[in-house]
């Protein structure tokens, strides 16, 4: 019934317009066509002032209601450079908006038809176009030699000391690969992908480096002030890991596996202190259209001391162990019970449980 | 190339007499016709109305056609981005209507994500490709470049129609995938294998995404017919005296969208025959080491990167060709309204070579966080932020047309006014993201949307607008209502920036776009009030298009005839034809051109048509310029 | 703007033209491009025939590129010496077959160079015999192509899917990368194409000219347009065979 009288009134009110129009247009005719052009030109004059005053007012608003949205201090070394890169962009960008929009909408107002003006004849002005000219290509490469400083350290080769995590993306999940305490992750095929018998990564069994490699669904650790190199790769559409705090992105394609480097600078529980949020939580978010379930594909990121990481992952089994456990139901019972009960080819989804 | 043989056998013509005399063999004159352009009509009465207005080949007939398909996909496409906004603005309701009229879509009032992706991917396909590329080049173009330049028609008329209606059978596959019982494709305007590849990871990429490929792939072929001739037509039918740099900007802006649609479609439409092989044929020129659904399947050895490399090569010099169409029309529609010269015509046109080269170059900024050679990223940051420079410079010049002038502040010059305004305001975070650093950070969120659409997307949308108002009584002969018009273009204005700015903030928050729901997202969910405030603001931005729809069409018919034949008090050749042109255009001899189109207030005069021979003093001063100046 | 040019500009001015028109009408040096005239001399129609073959050019450009990217990301390709190495059946004769294959086509471009000059002598006999050369010689090219694609497909097991011309390892034969064959009948598929709707446009003059349509119009730029074609798809296939048999 609401949405009945909406319509009806929509419908009204264009009526409404559409009759005010056509009687203003008579109303016109009945001026004269020169009058009408310079009242319609005065009321449009001052309706450019007003939008360019309300719209500057505007932007001060959005910026006052908006800015407590925004996040908070980048969390990572790479991420804290970006956001300084942002607010000098920023202001570059930010002043010329005003000039160039204040000029727009004044000089429509300023220079409004009215009887007597006369235009002036200018039809160029060889050296202001060349200092202008010059000006925004001088402006454009200081930025361009800043971002590519940048752009080089962030994609330069990871230091020695990052550890390295593998992360995979299917539809619509997760997952993260630790290498253990060899330090090495093992070989993979995606032929050998096999959930139901708990090698969601296709690790390939006979290679021992995968036997302490510990697998975690949609929640990934890492070490405060500790590099973090990831190695990223997709099972089957193109995924994109975007990790908004800290500032960074990079896509998960299939086949061509791409790889990321940066430093986490804050922990979980500092963040939450920082925030004042007791349900803070850093997102990692697919950022690459990847299907209808698209939308859902979030894991949480817990940044810890290396203590912390450390004692986390020695309460893990590694993946090889719960596979064979399926493979072993003796072996299997024993699982059971350290799992607490969770029947092991329920495995990924418990997981998931835990992580939540 | 069949075309070629098929033409009528008068047209070809003798390759000599051409060279000399282009115009006068260029289009078959129907024996008879000048007599009924001269009394003013020019209706072909003895035309059947299957020839007249249906298989036209009269460009100004094709140019409504384009016009009017593209105002419909306007309004379907606008309706579109509505409902899926309802989906993003009140995720918790339940429109038990939406179940009514879209059946299947939306189950409990609501839209399932497939259907939301397939409205997300199909208005952006409808808006870039059918709208601002097919409508706006293919209005503007068919009806400008002959007018404006002295042509009786185009160089090739039945390529012409056949561009047309090449168009039109894309549009009416595309349009029938929306009924396809799996859904319309849903893989995004960009169409990235492996998941527009497989329809195991999205249902739309079956049946739906096949009709979506067939109607782009002919979307494409009638662009590159179309491009052929808009190229000829400019380079070999220009009448007597219209030297390329005597041409209007419009005609400059169209030949270049025109260069870059010719040289970028092919290469993705190999991209498409690639994708479709995939599909169908069990190639792995994309596909590599993928589990899907349960299964590994065999193919192995592709990239989807190398998609992406074809797809944005057409992808970027494509926003210019939905852009510049729109910068040709304000420089024109500015400078008849300040009646004032175009400031730094050289300069407008060195910058639209400087846009065309350019925007070759810079198509992989789009592929930042692909996992691309930090080296080939550089490479392209260079060129991606050079490329401001003469969008830069083109703004500058239209601000300066405007000081010192005499602004009438008529409908389509508001409509410039808001073009140079969203052009500016997104162009500027163009130069955010085109640092590859920054693009780390914003890719792919709701900053990416924010900037696109208002530069591009709202651009030219009102540059299309402000030519359909100006241009609207050379078409019809009628006028639109001014009032409508003002309404129009303010709620438009005003409601763009309340809807586009915001985004800016849910970007750098890393709210990423195409998602359905961010109601579980710690991050992203405070913006839901944001979300629905917008979601307001774009149903009252598409209901205000209503008016205009309705201006259009009712002025089409019952709007007050135009008794000016030159209403706007403009220096082009398109005025000087009679208020309704007959196929032919000029009745007797084509004008000849003596001087540029923007000599307005020159010598005090307020406009000096191109047409008009230069008075004495103004011919001394050309030789002076001229002639070497004594050592 | 050159002296004689000035000197028209004054001449007209003394003579009390009104319209000075600042064409240099002598040497056309400025003239081509002040409009009323084409810029290049040509004719429209074959302007657009160019102008369509550059188009075409960045669709085959795309192709060999596409080519070019897979193939540098594999670690090993067939040998052509290998898998062209079939004479009609006859093996053990690398690349002849193709070899023929790109001559009868180049010849057919001369036949067609042979054709366009008759047309601007207007010898209508002429032409439509040359024509009929190009014609044989463009369905020879594709009768060959059709004898290479069976052998592929059927002896040495090579299709879109699958490719049996991979490394020999302990002297068995492996399968190799799947986009050779992918990308091969892909592109040299595209290019018969194009021969093939040549055939057909030139079939298509061919009854024009024996019908004296030209004859009747007066000039025979059509055979012109479909000459520019079919040298444009014998260009092609010269960058193909690098690629692909040569490469």
């Amino acid at each position: 019934m609401t949405d009945l009288l909406i319509v009806i009134t929509v419908v009204l009110i264009l009526i409404i317009i559409v009759q005010i129009s056509k009687a203003s247009e008579y109303v016109s005719i009945l001026k004269g066509k020169e009058k009408a052009e310079q009242q319609s030109d005065k009321v449009n004059a001052w309706l450019l002032m007003a939008f360019l005053i309300l719209g500057l007012i505007g932007i001060y608003i959005c910026h006052e209601l908006l800015k407590g949205k925004l996040l908070p201090v980048a969390a990572s070394v790479q991420g804290a450079a970006i956001d300084h890169m942002i607010i000098y962009t920023g202001i570059i960008t930010a002043v010329v908006f005003f000039l160039t929009e204040i000029m727009l909408f004044y000089f429509g107002f300023r220079y409004h038809n009215k009887p007597g003006r006369k235009a002036k004849y200018l039809p160029d002005n060889d050296p202001l176009e060349i200092t202008w000219t010059a000006i925004t290509a001088l402006v454009l490469l200081i930025l361009i030699v800043f971002g590519l400083k940048e752009w080089f350290k962030i994609t330069g080769p990871a230091p020695k000391n990052a550890m390295v995590v593998e992360v995979t993306g299917k539809q619509f999940e997760w997952m993260f690969r630790y290498p253990g305490k060899d330090d090495v992750l093992g070989r993979k095929d995606f032929k050998l992908i096999d959930p139901a018998k708990d090698n969601p990564l296709g690790q390939d069994w006979s290679d021992p480096a995968n036997h302490d490699d510990v697998v975690s669904h949609n929640v990934l650790h890492l070490v405060v002030d500790r590099p973090v190199r990831l190695l990223i790769n997709s099972q089957d559409v193109i995924h994109d890991v975007g990790l908004p705090y800290f500032r960074m992105k990079m896509d998960a394609v299939p086949g061509t596996p791409t790889t990321l480097w940066f430093t986490p600078t804050i922990t979980t529980a500092e963040m939450i202190k920082k925030t004042g949020d007791p349900d803070f939580v850093y997102e990692l978010a697919c950022d690459q259209l990847c299907g209808e379930g698209h939308f859902t594909m979030r894991a949480t990121i817990i940044v810890e001391t290396q203590q912390q990481f450390d004692q986390w992952e020695a309460g893990q089994k590694s993946q090889y162990q719960l596979a064979m456990a399926d493979l072993n139901p003796s072996i299997s019972d024993t699982t059971k019970a350290a799992d607490g009960g969770l029947p092991a080819a329920d495995s990924s989804k418990a997981k998931v449980a835990f992580a939540k | 190339m069949s075309n070629e043989t098929n033409l009528p056998a008068g047209e070809a013509g003798n390759p000599h007499q051409e060279i000399t005399q282009p115009q006068s063999v260029a289009v078959p004159m129907p024996a008879g016709h000048g007599a009924h352009v001269a009394e003013g009509h020019g209706i072909h009465h003895h035309e059947p109305f299957i020839t007249k207005y249906i298989f036209s080949q009269d460009h100004k007939i094709i140019s409504k056609q384009f016009l009017i398909t593209g105002i419909i996909w306007a309004f379907i496409g606008g309706l579109f981005s509505v409902l899926f906004r309802l989906q993003l603005g009140f995720p918790n309701d339940h429109f038990m209507w939406l179940h009514t009229v879209f059946g299947n879509w939306a189950p409990n009032g609501q839209f399932t994500p497939e259907a939301y992706y397939g409205l997300v991917t199909m208005h952006g396909t409808i808006m870039l490709f059918f709208v601002l590329t097919a409508g706006m080049s293919g209005t503007f173009a068919n009806l400008l470049i002959p007018l404006q330049l002295g042509a009786r028609d185009m160089a090739s008329p039945f390529m012409n129609m056949l561009s047309y209606w090449i168009f039109f059978i894309a549009s009416i596959i595309m349009f029938s995938s929306l009924f396809v019982s799996t859904g319309p494709f849903a893989g995004g305007w960009t169409a990235y294998p492996p998941l527009s590849a497989l329809k195991e990871a999205s249902p739309g990429s079956g049946t739906g995404g096949d009709l979506w490929l067939i109607a782009v792939f002919f979307f494409f072929v009638s662009q590159i017919f179309a491009g052929i001739n808009y190229i000829s037509t400019i380079l070999n039918m220009r009448t007597k005296g219209m030297s390329m740099s005597r041409m209007p900007l419009t005609i400059w802006g169209l030949l270049v969208t025109a260069i870059l649609g010719l040289l970028s479609f092919p290469v993705v439409i190999t991209g498409l025959v690639l994708l479709f092989f995939d599909k169908h044929l069990g190639t792995s020129f994309y596909l590599n080491s993928i589990y899907v659904s349960g299964h590994a399947l065999p193919n192995v050895g592709g990239s989807p990167i190398l998609y992406q490399h074809l797809f944005w090569f057409m992808g970027h010099p494509e926003v210019y060709i939905v852009i510049l169409p729109a910068m040709g029309i304000a420089s024109e529609v500015l400078s008849i309204n300040s009646r004032k010269p175009i400031f730094g015509y050289r300069g407008m046109v060195t910058a639209f070579f400087a846009i065309c080269i350019l925007a070759f170059l810079v198509w992989a900024h789009h592929m930042f966080v692909t996992g691309m050679n930090p080296y080939l990223g550089a490479f392209f940051v260079l060129l991606t932020l050079l490329i401001a420079v003469p969008s830069a410079i083109k703004v500058f010049n239209w601000i300066g047309t405007m000081w010192k002038g005499n602004i009438h502040l008529s409908v389509p010059c508001l409509f410039v006014i808001g073009f140079v305004s969203t052009f500016i305001s997104g162009g500027l975070t163009g130069i955010w993201m085109g640092n590859s650093a920054i693009d780390l950070d914003i890719h792919d969120t709701y900053f990416i949307i924010a900037h696109f659409h208002l530069v591009m997307g709202v651009a030219s949308i009102l540059g299309m607008c402000a030519g359909v108002y100006h241009w609207f009584p050379k078409m019809f002969g009628r006028k639109m209502n001014n009032t409508l018009g003002y309404i129009h273009f303010w709620i438009t204005l005003v409601g763009a920036y309340l809807i586009f700015w915001p985004m800016h903030y849910e970007g750098l928050a890393g709210m990423p776009r195409r998602y359905y729901d961010y109601a579980a997202w710690h991050t992203f969910a405070p913006f839901q009030g944001l979300n629905t405030f917008i979601s307001i603001v774009a149903i009252v931005v598409f209901i205000t298009q209503i008016l205009f729809l309705f201006n259009f069409f009712y002025s089409i018919f019952k709007g007050r005839k135009e008794t000016d034949p030159n209403p706007w008090k403009a220096n082009t050749l398109e005025w000087t034809t009679p208020i309704h042109p007959g196929h032919g255009n000029w009745v007797g001899e084509i004008p000849e051109v003596y001087r540029w189109p923007y000599d307005y207030g020159k010598n005090g005069i307020d406009f000096i048509p191109q047409n008009v021979p230069l008075t004495p003093e103004e011919e001394m001063e050309v030789i002076k310029e001229t002639q070497p100046q004594p050592a | 703007m050159s002296d004689s040019a000035i000197a028209t500009a004054s001449a007209a001015q003394l003579h009390g033209h009104p319209q000075v028109d600042i064409i240099d009408k002598e040497t056309h040096t400025h003239g081509f491009w002040r409009g009323g005239v084409s810029p290049f001399n040509v004719s429209y129609g074959k302007l657009m025939m160019w102008i369509f073959l550059l188009s075409d050019t960045f669709t085959f450009g795309a192709f060999l590129v596409s080519y070019g990217s897979s193939r540098f990301s594999e670690p090993f390709w067939p040998d052509p010496n290998v898998a062209f190495d079939s004479f009609f059946g006859i093996p053990n004769m690398p690349l002849v077959s193709v070899s023929l294959m790109t001559f009868i086509l180049i010849m057919s471009s001369v036949t067609m160079v042979l054709a366009v000059h008759a047309g601007h002598l207007k010898k209508q006999k002429e032409v439509a015999k040359w024509l009929t050369f190009t014609i044989i010689g463009g369905v020879l090219f594709l009768g060959c192509q059709a004898f290479e694609w069976t052998d592929l497909i059927m002896d040495k097991g090579v299709t879109v899917t699958h490719n049996m011309l991979g490394p020999i390892i302990n002297g068995h034969p492996t399968p190799g990368p799947g986009t050779f064959g992918a990308f091969f009948f892909l592109i040299t598929g595209f290019h018969g194409c194009h021969v093939f709707s040549g055939v057909i446009l030139n079939l298509v003059v061919l009854i024009n000219v024996l019908k004296g349509t030209y004859e009747k119009r007066g000039h025979y730029e059509m055979v012109e347009k479909v000459g520019l074609y079919w040298h444009f798809v014998d260009l092609v296939w010269v960058y193909i065979f690098t690629c692909f048999y040569l490469l």
